[in-house]
């Protein structure tokens, strides 16, 4: 063997314990909802949902209406083409643009 | 949250650790300043601590017109319930328009705990703050002089303007290095209001058992010249190239955040939106994209070098001097030209 094989992942047993854990909504469709629901129930296995009312949710709160801040607008970043100067990779350009920063007081 | 109120005052929460303020708490009070003479009223500082009526002379120096000083030894260290608690006092108390706060760890922590608290509306992370008008597109109202609050959103792609009509205070955290910091003027004075905030050590759930401040390795914001490495050097070892030219200029060496990333340099060097903001003399980039999250953090330098092998690099679009090329042909030729005329 070349390498080691690839670790399990951290919380596989819990992975394997509750792989099968199950909502209430998502067994909803199914013709023996109810039966499915007290079983996984009895094994720990039921996700608890929870609605507004359980919470006891401010609906005013809830939702975009009820943000307290507003986006006003938005505006897409478009980059425009700058106008830069060309420098070419050369001695003598490299030369001529330390010359310009040390005359303007950039560098030097 | 507080009821709409025109006349209420603007606020900087003043950030100070161990009596040493924050230097985003100065640049606010700059913007602030801005502000508060559209809305014709008073900027004012929040100030808890303890021991730091001291710092009322500098906030004063900065533009304050006001200080609120809470001095309480339960304040001395900072703590999000103590804290909070004061500033939601006073706001209930004085209700001001607007309350600003640094985007540092400190501020992050404390600015939507109060939100929250005062069921108040915040808008974090902000490139600007302007004050405008606001037509509801639902209700067709005018809301006037609102706070604008600037951000960019979606990785950048967007410049979203956000206001709050009804929740207030408006409320904004503001990141470092974002707004100018305002001219010093030791002749300006402030008003100093004490106020008391009954806090109980019963209240505090932590105890400071220990402290520990580590110095950041460079302060880029100080310095007039940065040379800034992108993840076109390829690798740590290749970086040495933008050290070698930020030396040759005497400036300081810098990264993008996908420098950063691949471990070119250190954290504490990263310029952009997660990084340090930046406005020196003169910004040469080597090996950086030119990503827009790079760019918010440096785009303000009075000079940009840029120095790329791709002609179609965006940094091309902000830079005042573009070379196209081997950044590994260019930097040492870069260097020796500047050794010679220097």
């Amino acid at each position: 063997m070349d390498s080691a094989n690839t670790p399990r992942p951290a919380g596989a047993k819990r992975i394997m314990k509750y792989k099968k854990a199950r909502s209430p909504s998502e067994l909803k469709k199914d013709d023996d909802a109810e039966e499915k629901i007290a079983k996984l129930r009895k094994k720990g296995l039921l996700i608890e949902e929870w609605n507004l009312d359980d919470i006891e949710a401010d609906l005013t709160w809830c939702g975009r209406s009820g943000s307290p801040t507003k986006v006003n607008r938005i505006q897409s970043v478009i980059l425009t083409a700058g106008e830069y100067k060309k420098i070419e990779p050369t001695d003598n350009d490299l030369h001529k643009l330390v010359h310009e920063l040390i005359e303007d007081h950039t560098i030097g | 949250m507080i009821e709409v109120n025109r006349t209420g005052e603007v606020w900087v929460f003043a950030e100070q650790q161990r009596g040493k303020l924050n230097e985003v708490s100065i640049e606010l009070l700059g913007r602030a300043r801005m502000l508060a003479e559209k809305l014709a009223v008073k900027v004012a500082a929040v100030l808890p601590g303890h021991q730091v009526s001291i710092l009322a002379e500098e906030l004063a120096a900065y533009g304050a017109d006001k200080i609120y000083l809470v001095d309480n030894p339960l304040l001395a260290e900072y703590q999000t319930n103590s804290y909070a608690r004061v500033l939601c006092e006073l706001i209930t108390r004085y209700k001001p328009q607007i309350v600003l706060y640094g985007a540092t760890p400190l501020g992050r922590d404390l600015a939507p705990r109060i939100a929250s608290a005062m069921k108040a509306g915040l808008t974090a992370d902000c490139t600007d703050l302007q004050i405008e008008d606001f037509v509801d597109p639902s209700s067709k109202k005018t809301h006037h002089n609102l706070l604008q609050q600037i951000r960019p959103a979606f990785g950048g792609n967007i410049i979203a303007t956000i206001v709050n009509y009804d929740r207030w205070p408006q409320m904004a955290t503001v990141r470092e290095g974002v707004m100018p910091m305002p001219e010093r003027d030791g002749q300006l004075e402030a008003e100093v209001v004490t106020e008391t905030v009954g806090i109980t050590p019963d209240e505090l759930p932590l105890k400071i058992l220990d402290r520990h401040h580590a110095q950041k390795r460079v302060n880029l914001k100080a310095s007039r010249i940065i040379v800034a490495g992108g993840a076109g050097l390829g690798s740590r070892d290749n970086f040495k190239l933008v050290w070698d030219l930020a030396n040759a200029l005497g400036g300081a060496p810098a990264g993008s955040r996908a420098a950063v990333d691949l471990g070119f340099i250190d954290h504490d060097y990263q310029i952009g939106q997660t990084g340090t903001t930046v406005r020196p003399a003169l910004y040469i980039a080597v090996g950086v994209s030119g990503a827009i999250q790079h760019t918010a953090g440096m785009s303000e330098s009075a000079r940009i070098v840029a120095i790329n092998n791709d002609p179609d690099a965006t940094i091309f679009q902000i830079a005042h001097y573009g070379i196209t090329g081997d950044l590994n042909d260019i930097v040492p030729k870069l260097i020796k030209a500047i050794r010679t005329k220097c």
